[in-house]
């Protein structure tokens, strides 16, 4: 499961094991929320990839059934 | 005078004068330079392992100095186990300690798993992301990554390709196959592998002559 915010944050340089604080916690975690931006910008271009391939699929006569078989 | 037991390297005896040590020592010297250019001057391993790293209960890992004049390409092995959530495995290159955390990152990546009957979905950024989102791993079985860094020691684009095999939040079981390339030609000593939930696990990296 993720690590939630109220989580310690650990991270490890080679060998290092470092648990993350203060300023370093709080720049680490706007970077994730970043990261967290750019993911959910991809899922979304996805699900629009895959509405427009649905799409074509029906005009073709697919089914349901048979579009969910091939996307 | 008496040899070594594995390399016949020359060393002198209990009853050998002290006088005579100097030019033993040369001796034994001049022996395993010529052993050592052999093994690695002339007859060198083609896959040379540089780095082995153990990880518990972190969300990143980095490894730092391990790419350098030395190799033009590297392989990389991640081994994770149970403890991860289903996740992405994202990648960051690095020098100097710090990741390139900028939009440099080109890439895209194709999943196929089998789930009563075969499928697949591409994905990929059609603008330069942050990162490379070039693996995905499973929150219930061991996951195993394997990834090819390009030129990332030169001044010239960093290229990488990779596959994963896991299990999915299903049960399913999956294959990734990724690629991608840096927009940019800056070298990079390093790399950082993250996840949004904690990883325990090996990373081997190796260098290719």
């Amino acid at each position: 499961m993720a690590t939630t915010k109220t989580d310690k944050i650990f991270i490890q340089i080679d060998n290092e094991k470092i648990e993350l604080k203060g300023a370093e916690l709080e720049a680490f975690l706007e970077q994730r929320t970043k990261d967290q931006k750019e993911a959910q910008a991809l899922k979304a271009q996805q699900e629009a990839q895959k509405e427009l391939k649905i799409s074509a699929y029906k005009k073709l006569g697919l089914t349901d059934e048979e579009i969910q078989a091939i996307i | 005078m008496p040899n070594t037991a594995n390399y016949s390297f020359p060393t002198p005896a209990d009853t050998d004068l002290v006088k005579n040590g100097a030019d033993a020592i040369r001796d034994l010297g001049d022996a395993v330079d010529t052993a050592m250019n052999t093994a690695l001057g002339t007859k060198k391993s083609g896959l040379v392992l540089l780095n082995t790293t153990n990880f518990t209960g972190v969300t990143s890992q980095s490894i730092n100095d391990v790419f350098s004049a030395n190799f033009t390409n590297y392989k990389v092995i991640i081994t994770l186990d149970t403890s991860v959530g289903s996740d992405e495995l994202n990648f960051r290159l690095r020098v100097s300690g710090a990741d390139n955390t900028s939009a440099n990152y080109k890439w895209q990546k194709m999943t196929m798993q089998y789930n009563g009957s075969y499928g697949g979905a591409g994905s990929g950024l059609s603008a330069l992301g942050t990162y490379f989102n070039i693996a995905s791993i499973s929150g219930t079985y061991s996951s195993f990554v394997s990834l090819e860094f390009f030129n990332p020691f030169a001044t010239d684009n960093t290229g990488v390709v990779s596959q994963a095999s896991y299990y999915d939040a299903l049960a399913n079981h999956a294959t990734t196959y990724a690629g991608g390339i840096m927009s940019v030609t800056t070298s990079y000593t390093g790399f950082t592998f993250y996840s949004t939930g904690n990883m325990n696990g090996t990373v081997k990296v190796y260098g290719y002559n």
